[in-house]
């Protein structure tokens, strides 16, 4: 089972819930998702960091649930001062997630989040991959760098990587 | 009113402000980039909770399921439009680039010759393409 990637397993976690939901008399997604919920509880035991990636995607869904509330408020605060102080600036940051999936994931999640919007993914000087990201109100740039790969790259890099990279 | 009824009026008063809010802020904010930011708000917090307004609403659970699924779909579509309006609008506006406090995404420019006026004869030669580095 250890030999199988979790990508894998997650099918496989999908495959035991449908057949779950099949079993049933009265077909719900409600009864799929419980299905899904036993099947992960079985496979978590039998593959090694497949329930921490599941758990840490979970995590990760309310972590930007909770990101995208509390800065839209912080907009909608932006928009309803009385005099306008925005500080509009490009930041570039040096990206650890190779993948395409994860640089995607990545960029995403950076422009569902109100206030920053990722503009372009490329090269820097030293042949680095960077994500250029606009933010509404910059304040220092070394800050939101720091902020972007702690919250979001290192939550994500979490989950598709297995927790091989810090 | 029970408590259903506050929930769902919480987040159908919470979907209608912040679609509120955005309008004001595209006609308060000042060029595209900052418009940018709050059109997407309006359109990612907005609709999102007036989904699941109508979700718990009425009360069906294929429907709510089938909001939580629109939600999903909304979040994995609109910022692709945002990215590429912003990234547009930052290769074809250099006037715009300029404004910015801070800009570490100019290294990817090529410079070109400086535009024509309107109403000018027109360029000797033809526009380049636009300058685009992604890889």
């Amino acid at each position: 089972m250890n030999e199988m990637s979790a990508r894998n397993v997650f099918y496989m976690n999908l495959l035991l819930a449908v057949l779950w939901a099949a079993l049933h008399a009265d077909l719900s997604v409600t009864t799929a998702i419980i299905g899904f919920v036993l099947g992960f509880l079985l496979l978590s035991v039998m593959h090694r960091g497949y329930g921490a990636a599941v758990l840490g995607a979970v995590g990760y869904i309310f972590f930007l649930g909770q990101a995208i509330i509390l800065s839209s408020i912080q907009v909608a605060r932006y928009v309803l001062s009385p005099k306008l102080r925005l500080d509009q600036g490009i930041v570039a940051i040096p990206l650890t997630a190779r993948t395409d999936l994860e640089i995607a994931i990545l960029a995403s999640s950076i422009t569902l989040t109100p206030g920053t919007i990722s503009v372009d993914v490329g090269r820097d000087a030293a042949g680095q991959r960077v994500l250029y990201v606009h933010n509404l109100v910059m304040g220092d740039a070394d800050d939101v760098r720091k902020t972007i790969k702690q919250d979001f790259e290192r939550r994500i890099l979490r989950v598709t990587r297995g927790g091989a990279t810090a | 009113m029970t408590t259903i009824e506050w929930v769902i009026t919480f987040f159908i008063l919470a979907g209608a402000l912040f679609m509120l809010i955005g309008a004001v802020g595209i006609v308060r904010f000042p060029d595209v980039f900052a418009r940018m930011h709050a059109a997407g708000m309006a359109t990612t917090v907005g609709i999102s909770a007036l989904l699941l307004g109508a979700g718990f609403f009425f009360s069906d659970e294929f429907l709510f399921y089938r909001m939580l699924v629109l939600i999903l779909l909304i979040f994995a579509t609109s910022p692709i439009s945002t990215t590429a309006l912003t990234r547009a609008v930052y290769h074809n506006e250099p006037r715009l680039r300029k404004q910015l406090r801070h800009d570490e995404m100019a290294v990817t420019i090529v410079e070109e010759p400086v535009k024509e006026l309107a109403g000018s004869p027109p360029a000797h030669t033809p526009a380049a393409p636009a300058p685009h580095v992604a890889d």
